[in-house]
């Protein structure tokens, strides 16, 4: 993706046909980068040093982190290349869930799943990881664990469990499974914790949970897939199994054995914050035949069957494109073509150097592609959480107490981190709602969750965080436990509702409200007394928050 | 579903408007216009939907002696003593099940008095199917089979949808398309869902409304007593106009959440204002739901509704692990709910008005793995309601022997009833002609009974 850099006739067309409200190139100067910190007084005229500019910034945090903030936004703007962008996020200190449940419990507040949570909105509010961050929580939806099960309990395996996550978000897919399939969360989520050897004369067979979501959901899927994520037919126009329930329970034998670490078994004393370990006796040691007829050999230990089993699907055809296209759908379009696709499973094939799964590699393919650049397809439906968390990031949100509290934000918004009710996450990959979308054979995700009580539940959410601000008249903060925004560095803009509306949709909606709108937007807001700042930049950012075009990240 | 199927699917629909969906709408309207009693035309529909495959094999239980061995034996640590197990009258004779006696869980009085009372019917061994199936073709593939038999997710989809297949649409809201055009159903939609979206009643030309719990949610930005707010309101209302008229179909379908959400919210709390269960509700998340379903039922009057399908849900059931203790509660809390809310309709009169019914993904294996059992297919379905000859198990139970002729592998049991013939049996009641049950449920046609028998009316 180096060639974007450099050629910067690419990137004028790119860059041009990106974003809808103006301010999306450098070369021409609009309302909305004229505002706040004229972001484009440096811009050359010469093609070779086209700066990335405003909108095109915005979009492109809007998808490869939790939401650009005012200053993250404008220095990309001004950037000729992302790759510095990258080159600091894959450098930067990855944001420790379980670090901040640790040093949050010894100050006094209660270890349990809001403190978990909070961690998570600390993290994507505060964390300089963003990139790590928007990718784990990406992952997140992909290799599921829930505290809507017998975890209800543990929040430090919880919140070990999404460290694993973001300290791999950028590295390797191959070791995350490695360290997936061993987190004490996924053994009990899923049962690899306790399942042992088959007994025949009882009728007692392994547990096949682990062994079937490991393939249908964390790597192969349930169908052969070609190289663009498209799915291979029969002569009969029929899709291909991947695997057979046989293989499954072959799989579910290689799979037996694992407990506590240090423990025999599961007896022994709990440890949830570090790898499971195998007991020789609940091993199956037979031979076994697994997916596409691999041999796994009698005798081997439960170790290296775990690692065979692994490396299979690691290697195996489907996963590339299985993976990547989840992965364009969480942060960028709900409907990529196949050819973006298979751009992306190329790269999650060999990073150039001859890796497999290299994550980051994987992501800015994902981010920079031609596809995600330019202004083709329709986008996705935003997350409700990411929603939140880009409005707290971008009017720097804080409490009194530096907490994120928001512990339960499922009741509002039918999503909370590591919190679906199975471990097919909030919404199908494939959901597509009755009506337009459906007859046009697209889909979007996260309307599954986006329903009538949804849609106002969480509408009331975002207006009470967004009537929660700091003022410099007539605040409503008054207590120090409550997240609540900064709108005192917009006041200024208030006098020209026009302004305000442009300079607003450029860091929310990187511009992408059309100019009809904004100007229905501007007109009322006239109607407020200009006596009353806070106020017009309140309903601003409510009304923008609650437009339909808001919901879609496009 | 591919494009040439749902347009072959609308043309069947298109098609039945002109010839027997005709006369069905006639005979809508002629009941709609007659009606004036309290329960009048009134029907509705509640599934009840237990996510993760629900073990019903530990749900409804042999209580024979020969039986409960057999049971004993295939079902190993799973296996529920016999001295607890709540036995069932035989109110109906019905051949498939010879001598065999049976009880429900220790957890369930409610629904052993429902079916000692005749108003709960058993049906055995339902599941997806494209046609009947011996377990000689099962294994020779010989027959069409459900597609990703023992995935979660695929199973739902085909039970909801009552077709085998990847079908996005649901046979509630096929059934609620059919009855769209019917002038006197209010605007108010034919499907509510107290569980989120749902396929089962996913229609083509029909979207439900999803309520919850506690009621409609009404947004609180448009509460705002202010002096702007009636200019407010007004701006949004000309905004979500606007993006009718948006070329991204993401941004319409938002829209039309939205105008839907406050349109429907006020009217909803209104109908709603002052009405409460006549009986008191588990406090549980399923019984809250079918309190408000309960509820609805109560204000169908001030709601203008003669035709209503309700989903709701339980989940927890994918009992991998630590069966025994997890089932006894989930079981405790199912029959606890559908207790009160049989006791309810019938407090409001309309018990031979509404009929619930539980689904599943699918049940699960026989066999045991540890302490827990694993995806399986056929399971036993729970139908409750005046209108149900109760007191007897429709279909065939399981034979619980490993290598039968309804075992699969390990204990998945072929179904004996496809979800088609459950379905169809309770659409029939619920007023869909003979000929649109097959434009319902296109694989129908392969299965000689078409109506199990259950509904009395």
């Amino acid at each position: 993706m180096k060639l974007l850099a450099r050629s910067p006739a690419f990137l004028l067309v790119l860059l041009c046909a990106c974003g809808g409200g103006g301010g999306s190139g450098s070369t021409g100067s609009t309302a909305s980068d004229s505002g706040l910190l004229g972001s484009d007084t440096a811009v050359m005229e010469t093609a070779a040093s086209k700066t990335i500019g405003s909108a095109a910034a915005a979009r492109f945090l809007a998808r490869a982190s939790f939401g650009g903030t005012q200053a993250e936004i404008n220095s990309l703007a001004a950037q000729t290349s992302y790759d510095k962008w990258f080159a600091t996020q894959a450098a930067a200190t990855p944001c420790s869930e379980l670090s901040r449940v640790d040093a949050q419990t010894a100050q006094g507040y209660t270890l349990s799943q809001a403190a978990r949570v909070e961690a998570w909105w600390y993290c994507a509010v505060q964390g300089s990881d963003q990139l790590r961050q928007r990718m784990a929580f990406a992952l997140s939806q992909i290799l599921v664990v829930s505290d809507q099960s017998t975890l209800a309990g543990q929040p430090r395996a919880l919140a070990y469990y999404y460290d694993i996550l973001s300290r791999n978000a950028l590295g390797n897919y191959r070791t995350l499974l490695g360290e997936v399939a061993r987190a004490p969360a996924m053994g009990w989520y899923l049962n690899m914790f306790g399942s042992r050897k088959a007994d025949p004369s009882k009728n007692i067979r392994a547990d096949e949970n682990f062994s079937r979501e490991l393939m249908q959901l964390f790597t192969v899927g349930l169908i052969k897939l070609q190289a663009n994520g498209a799915a291979q037919t029969d002569g009969s126009g029929a899709t291909i199994a991947t695997y057979t329930q046989t293989q499954v329970e072959q799989q579910a034998n290689a799979l037996t054995g694992w407990g506590w670490p240090g423990g025999t078994f599961i007896w022994g004393t709990a440890q949830w914050t570090a790898p499971m370990q195998a007991t020789a006796s609940m091993h199956d040691v037979s031979a076994k035949t697994i997916i596409d007829n691999v041999s796994i050999a009698a005798g081997q230990s439960a170790d290296a069957e775990l690692n065979r089993v692994l490396d299979t699907l690691f290697n195996h055809a489907n996963t590339a494109p299985f993976i990547s296209r989840q992965l364009i759908q969480r942060l960028v379009s709900s409907n990529p073509s196949p050819a973006y696709v298979a751009r992306v499973a190329a790269v999650f094939n060999n990073n150039g150097s001859g890796v497999r799964g290299d994550l980051l590699a994987v992501a800015r393919a994902i981010l920079l592609d031609s596809e995600a650049l330019g202004s083709s397809g329709y986008g996705k439906v935003r997350e409700p959480l990411i929603r939140l968390a880009q409005m707290w990031r971008l009017f720097q949100a804080s409490a009194g107490n530096g907490r994120y509290d928001f512990p339960y934000p499922e009741a509002a918004f039918a999503q909370a981190p590591l919190r679906s009710p199975s471990v097919f996450n909030f919404y199908r990959p494939d959901y597509s709602p009755p009506g337009a979308l459906a007859n046009a054979g697209l889909v979007a995700p996260e309307l599954q969750i986006l329903d009538e009580s949804t849609v106002n539940n969480g509408g009331t959410a975002l207006y009470y965080f967004a009537i929660r601000y700091r003022a410099s008249k007539n605040s409503t903060v008054s207590d120090s436990t409550t997240v609540s925004l900064d709108l005192r560095p917009w006041e200024t803009l208030a006098s020209s509702p026009v302004n305000l509306v442009a300079q607003l949709d450029l860091y929310l909606n990187n511009s992408s409200t059309s100019p009809t709108v904004q100007k229905k937007l501007s007109t009322y807001l006239a109607t407020i007394p200009s006596t009353q700042p806070e106020v017009r930049v309140f309903e601003a950012l409510d009304l923008l928050m609650h437009l339909p075009q808001s919901y879609v990240q496009r | 579903m591919n494009p040439d199927r749902r347009r072959l699917l609308q043309l069947g629909v298109r098609i039945a408007a002109g010839s027997s969906l005709f006369a069905t709408l006639g005979a809508y309207q002629r009941a709609l216009a007659a009606t004036s009693s309290a329960s009048g035309d009134y029907r509705a529909l509640v599934c009840v939907f237990l996510f993760g495959g629900c073990d019903t094999a530990n749900l409804v239980v042999p209580t024979s002696a020969s039986a409960y061995g057999l049971y004993s034996a295939i079902r190993s640590t799973l296996t529920l003593p016999l001295s607890g197990l709540l036995s069932l009258n035989s109110l109906l004779s019905l051949p498939l099940l010879g001598s065999n006696r049976y009880g429900f869980h220790a957890a369930c009085p409610e629904l052993q008095s429902l079916y000692n009372n005749g108003k709960l019917a058993i049906v055995g061994n339902v599941g997806p199917l494209v046609a009947p199936l011996t377990r000689a073709q099962f294994q020779a593939k010989s027959v069409p089979l459900p597609p990703q038999l023992f995935s979660h997710i695929d199973q739902q989809r085909q039970v909801m949808a009552g077709m085998a297949g990847s079908e996005p649409s649901g046979w509630a809201g096929r059934v609620a398309d059919l009855m769209a055009s019917a002038a006197a159903q209010s605007a108010l939609a034919t499907n509510i869902s107290i569980a989120g979206r749902n396929t089962w009643q996913a229609g083509i030309d029909t979207v439900p409304y999803v309520l919850s719990s506690s009621g409609a949610p009404r947004m609180r930005y448009w509460q705002a007593g202010d002096s702007r707010a009636s200019a407010r309101r007004a701006l949004f209302t000309g905004l979500l106009d606007a993006a009718d008229a948006e070329s991204n179909p993401m941004i319409q379908q938002v829209s039309q959440v939205q105008r839907r959400a406050i349109n429907t919210a006020e009217r909803l709390a209104t109908a709603l204002n002052g009405i409460s269960t006549p009986v008191s509700f588990p406090s549980s998340s399923l019984g809250q739901q079918l309190a408000m379903v309960a509820k609805m039922i109560a204000a169908r009057g001030s709601l203008g509704v003669k035709r209503q399908l309700f989903f709701v849900s339980q989940g927890g059931y994918d009992t991998h692990d630590n069966q025994l203790a997890t089932q006894a509660k989930l079981f405790a809390d199912l029959s606890a709910s559908l207790g009160a809310f049989q006791a309810s309709t019938e407090a409001l009169g309309v018990s031979g008005n509404v009929t619930a019914f539980t689904a599943t993904d699918f049940g699960r294996t026989l066999t045991a793995n540890s302490d827990g059992s694993d995806h399986g297919w056929g399971s036993q379905s729970l139908v409750i309601g005046g209108g149900v000859t109760g007191g007897g198990v429709y279909g065939a139970m399981p034979s619980l022997l490993l290598n039968n002729s309804d075992d699969a592998g390990s204990g998945r049991v072929i179904p004996y009833y496809s979800t088609e013939q459950l379905g169809a049996t309770l659409a029939s009641w619920f007023g869909v002609s003979s000929a649109d049950l097959d434009t319902v449920f296109p694989n129908l046609r392969n299965f000689s009974t078409r109506n199990i028998g259950f509904m009395s009316s």
